[in-house]
């Protein structure tokens, strides 16, 4: 028999948006948070791919990043399916090489886009739910890279610094609508984006990801991290 | 006389390169490294009105931190008036109204521009110049709204959050070079560019003087004294 947890939020009837739902960490959050027993908006570039079937309890979504438009027809598919938004996990993002001495500004702005942009106008589209909801969660899959330079892109990690920057003020600004906001940040993940120098032994598990994020989403009210650092191998900070 | 102090670098004969040098910070800046003895070149969009500081210890010169073009431009100048360049301050800045309930992305845009490209570029245009000066200095002046939103602008936190993001890749990247990467974050400063004090008055906040004092400070570090982030904070927050 199940004892309520008063220290736990209940998955029952909570609908969860994750982008990126189609492949690596995305679809490691999906399964998991499926298996919790949550709603799911799954919005991937091909929503074909996404594992889970689409159904009562499951809404598939075209989702381009890249489109400004697309945000606010998740958010209002969504909303219309399932009546409500409990959360909203900003997961998908792309890496490009830009540097200081060659770097196209192109894929600078790219980066921009997907990693900050698209997580912003998401959240404007998801927020007015995310209010009436009383307990909306917002989590953004952001990058160690966005806390410290250690290696790789720079410019991935000014993009993912900006995501961490639209993390903490979300944080802030929504607090009294109950809406509680993390930043989770990984490191190098066994993902098709997994950096050079690690292996699917190595990396950190996309699976691991998941853990944290369903983790997080379930907490109560008084009970908010704000960020969650992941590291694969040793560092003193963060 | 000087005695030669090994714990600070002589400003004497080393050039810094200055952003927004006509007002604000950049104007106290420029006061306080050119009473330190330093050669300067200040950027500003209008360098004529600096023009009563031009002279052999000092340039100025255009720099428009929309135009892509610019930053090359004047780093040319400056190279081609003292032959070196041993400092980059980049201090020019902007602030707009950005929030999750306007949406106007335009303004987000022009903050990212100024506040994180701009200064990329100078970097990049600066980066042969500052690797030959042997203990090459780049000071990023961004924002405590660049470690965490606190008030005000998000979308001016997301472009100071991606400028730290630069900061601390240059940082990483250009140590074996000798160069040595400071970003100095400052919450509220009494400049024109502040117009929601919120519940402060210009009385209770920094003064340009005061990050003036800072960049000093972190420019004249030697190598061996690398500090990466100066959080200045004019209220009391736990962290940082």
């Amino acid at each position: 028999m199940n004892v309520p947890n008063q220290g736990r939020l209940d998955p029952a009837g909570r609908v969860i948006m994750v982008s990126g739902a189609n492949r690596g960490i995305g679809a490691a959050i999906a399964a998991r948070l499926r298996q919790d027993g949550y709603h799911l908006s799954l919005g991937a570039r091909t929503p074909d791919d996404i594992a889970i079937a689409a159904g009562d309890d499951c809404h598939h979504q075209a989702f381009d990043a890249l489109d400004a438009a697309s945000p606010q027809a998740w958010g209002d598919a969504t909303a219309a399916k399932f009546g409500r938004i409990d959360g909203l996990i900003n997961n998908a993002g792309i890496a490009a090489a830009f540097g200081f001495e060659d770097g196209d500004e192109a894929d600078l702005d790219r980066m921009l886009e997907v990693n900050l942009k698209a997580p912003y106008r998401l959240i404007r589209a998801a927020l007015p739910n995310l209010k009436a909801a009383g307990s909306g969660r917002i989590v953004t899959v952001t990058s160690l890279a966005g806390m410290r330079f250690k290696r790789g892109s720079p410019g991935y990690a000014m993009s993912k610094f900006a995501a961490m920057g639209l993390s903490s003020a979300a944080r802030a600004q929504f607090w009294d609508d109950g809406i509680r906001v993390t930043a989770v940040a990984p490191g190098p993940v066994n993902t098709d984006m997994m950096p050079q120098g690690f292996t699917a032994e190595t990396a950190t598990q996309p699976e691991t990801i998941a853990d944290i994020v369903a983790t997080v989403i379930a907490m109560p009210n008084n009970a908010s991290v704000a960020s969650v650092p992941i590291n694969a191998v040793y560092e003193p900070l963060p | 006389m000087s005695t030669p102090n090994p714990g600070r670098l002589d400003p004497t004969g080393r050039v810094i390169m200055l952003s927004g040098a006509n007002r604000g910070i950049g104007a106290a800046i420029a006061e306080r490294l050119h009473q330190d003895g330093y050669l300067l070149s200040l950027g500003a969009r209008a360098p004529e009105s600096m023009a009563e500081q031009a002279g052999e210890n000092c340039l100025c010169h255009a720099f428009d931190a929309f135009d892509p073009e610019s930053p090359q431009a004047w780093v040319d100048a400056t190279f081609a008036k003292f032959g070196r360049i041993d400092g980059l301050i980049n201090n020019a800045g902007i602030s707009e109204a950005f929030g999750f309930g306007s949406g106007d992305e335009a303004k987000l845009d022009r903050m990212l521009e100024v506040n994180l490209k701009a200064p990329y570029r100078l970097i990049r245009a600066a980066l042969p110049h500052l690797k030959a000066a042997g203990s090459g200095r780049i000071v990023n002046v961004t924002s405590l709204s660049g470690i965490r939103y606190k008030m005000g602008s998000a979308g001016y936190a997301m472009s100071k959050f991606a400028a730290n993001g630069l900061s601390s890749a240059a940082r990483a990247q250009f140590w074996g070079d000798g160069i040595r990467v400071t970003a100095v974050a400052p919450g509220p400063v009494n400049t024109d560019i502040i117009t929601d004090l919120g519940p402060l008055s210009r009385e209770d906040i920094t003064t340009p003087e005061t990050v003036a004092d800072v960049v000093a400070m972190v420019l004249a570090l030697p190598n061996n004294a690398s500090v990466a982030t100066v959080p200045i904070n004019c209220l009391f927050d736990a962290l940082p």
